[in-house]
C-alpha cells in the first residue's frame, strides 16, 4: 500500500481519538514512515501503532499541542494592580 | 486572596478559549503557589472553566507582551519596507507578515504582495480594495508609521467548518495589489541580515533545512519534517471556529528555538541557501510550524511567479 493512503486510513481511525492532533508522512529514499502527532506523547491511544506500526509501515509518536494560525494576538490590560 | 506580587491583568478572547494573563513582578513563584492562585480565582471570581488563566512571570518591567515582537517588526532595504515585515489590512488590529511579491501569469505589469488569507483577508471579511499597511496599525512606533503598501485584491476563500461537512484546505492566501504609495522591494529581511527572494521553486522534502524571516521571530532556521493529512487548525478569534487543512508541510525549529510565532503567518520559507522558494507559512502549535508548499501556490490565480528585482 502507499504510504499516504496508509496515513489517511490511519487518520480516520485517529480522528476522533482523544489527544490526537495530526499525521504526517516521511517519505525519503531510505525510509518511509508515519509520525503521529499526540497532545499527550504517553497516550494509551496509540499503543496499537506504537510498537507494532500500521499497514507495514513505521509509527512514531510525537508530541504537538493544538495548532492555530500564526496571527498575531491581541492582548488588552484591563488593570494595574 | 494569595499575597503575590502582581501588577497587571489583561485578557485574549482572540485564542482558542479565552484566557485571562496575570503579570507577575516576581520570576520566582512556584508552581504550587501559582496553582493556588489559580484555584482562588476560579472558585472566586470566574466560575467558568472555559475560561483559562495563564501566570506570566515577567519580572518588574513589561517591555513587550507575549505574542509582541522583541525587536523592530519592520525590515528595510535601501529605505524601502522589505519582506517580512509586519502587515495587515487597515481596519484591523492584528500583524502578519509580508511574504514575497510576485506577478501573476496573466497580468505581467501588475506586482502583488502575498500573505495568506487570514493575514491579509481576515478570513474573507475584508473588502477589496482595502489598504494594505506595513507596518500594521498595532506595529506603528515612533518613527515608523503604518502606511499603505498595497491594496487587497484577490483571495483564495478560507472556509472553515469540520471536516465532516467541508473539504480540507489546501491553502490559505491572498494577493495584495502594489500601489507605489509606500515603496517596497522583495529582498527580505535587513540589508545586512537578508537576502533576496529566490525565483527559482522547490517541493519540500523531509530534512530539508530551511530559512525564513517573519514580522515575530525575524530570521530563523529549520528542518522539514513531512506532509501532514487532514488537520485541524484553530482560528484567533472565537467566533471564526477552525479549519481543516491538508497537503501542508510541518518545520521543526533548530536548538529549540521555534521556526516561527503569531505573526509570522504569511512568511516565504526558503531553502537555506537561499536559493529557491520552499512554502509559505500559516500555522504552528508554537514549537512546530506549518507550510504550503509554494509549488501548489504558484499554481493559483492562473498562475504566479516570484519576483526579485522589485526595488532591489
Amino acid at each position: 500500500m502507499e504510504l499516504e493512503k496508509a496515513a489517511s486510513l490511519l487518520n480516520e481511525k485517529l480522528r476522533y481519538v482523544k489527544d490526537f492532533v495530526s499525521i504526517c508522512t516521511i517519505n525519503m529514499d531510505t525510509k518511509k514512515s508515519i509520525v503521529v502527532f499526540s497532545k499527550n506523547i504517553l497516550s494509551k491511544n496509540f499503543d496499537f501503532v506504537r510498537n507494532d506500526g500500521w499497514l507495514g509501515f513505521p509509527v512514531e509518536i510525537r508530541e504537538m499541542k493544538q495548532p492555530y494560525f500564526l496571527r498575531n494576538n491581541i492582548m488588552k490590560t484591563i488593570a494595574i494592580v | 486572596m494569595p499575597q503575590l506580587p502582581f501588577f497587571s491583568v489583561a485578557y485574549s478572547s482572540e485564542q482558542e478559549r479565552p484566557t485571562i494573563y496575570i503579570f507577575s513582578l516576581n520570576k520566582k513563584i512556584s508552581n504550587s503557589q501559582q496553582k493556588e492562585l489559580k484555584n482562588f480565582i476560579y472558585l472566586n471570581f470566574i466560575k467558568n472553566n472555559n475560561i483559562d488563566i495563564s501566570i506570566k512571570l515577567s519580572g518588574n518591567i513589561l517591555l513587550d507582551l507575549p505574542y509582541e515582537s522583541s525587536y523592530s517588526p519592520v525590515f528595510t532595504y535601501k529605505g524601502r519596507i522589505s519582506c517580512g515585515s509586519s502587515c495587515a489590512p487597515g481596519t484591523r488590529n492584528y500583524s502578519g507578515t509580508i511574504g514575497a511579491i510576485v506577478k501573476k501569469k496573466n497580468s505581467l505589469e501588475d506586482r502583488y504582495i502575498i500573505s495568506n488569507n487570514h493575514v491579509l483577508s481576515n478570513w474573507n471579511q475584508i473588502p477589496k480594495g482595502m489598504p494594505i499597511l506595513s507596518p500594521s496599525n498595532m506595529d506603528t512606533k515612533p518613527g515608523c508609521a503604518a502606511g499603505e503598501i498595497a491594496i487587497l485584491d484577490d483571495i483564495m476563500i478560507l472556509q472553515g467548518g469540520h471536516i465532516d461537512y467541508i473539504k480540507p484546505l489546501t491553502e490559505d492566501v491572498a494577493l495584495a495589489k502594489i500601489t507605489g504609495t509606500k515603496p517596497i522591494s522583495s529582498w527580505q529581511g535587513n540589508e545586512n541580515n537578508g537576502y533576496n527572494t529566490p525565483i527559482s521553486i522547490l517541493e519540500p522534502k523531509t530534512n530539508m533545512r530551511v530559512k525564513k524571516i517573519g514580522r515575530t521571530t525575524g530570521l530563523t532556521y529549520g528542518t522539514v519534517i513531512g506532509k501532514h493529512v487532514e488537520t485541524c487548525i484553530c482560528g484567533n478569534l472565537i467566533n471564526e471556529g477552525y479549519a481543516w487543512f491538508t497537503e501542508f508541510w510541518s518545520i521543526q525549529g533548530e536548538d529549540g528555538i521555534p521556526f516561527s510565532y503569531g505573526g509570522d503567518s504569511g512568511s516565504l520559507v526558503v531553502t537555506a541557501d537561499g536559493e529557491h522558494a520552499v512554502g509559505l507559512l500559516f500555522a504552528g502549535d508554537g514549537q512546530l510550524s506549518f507550510m504550503f508548499p509554494f509549488v501548489h501556490i504558484a499554481s493559483l490565480f492562473g498562475g504566479l511567479e516570484l519576483v526579485n528585482d522589485y526595488g532591489v
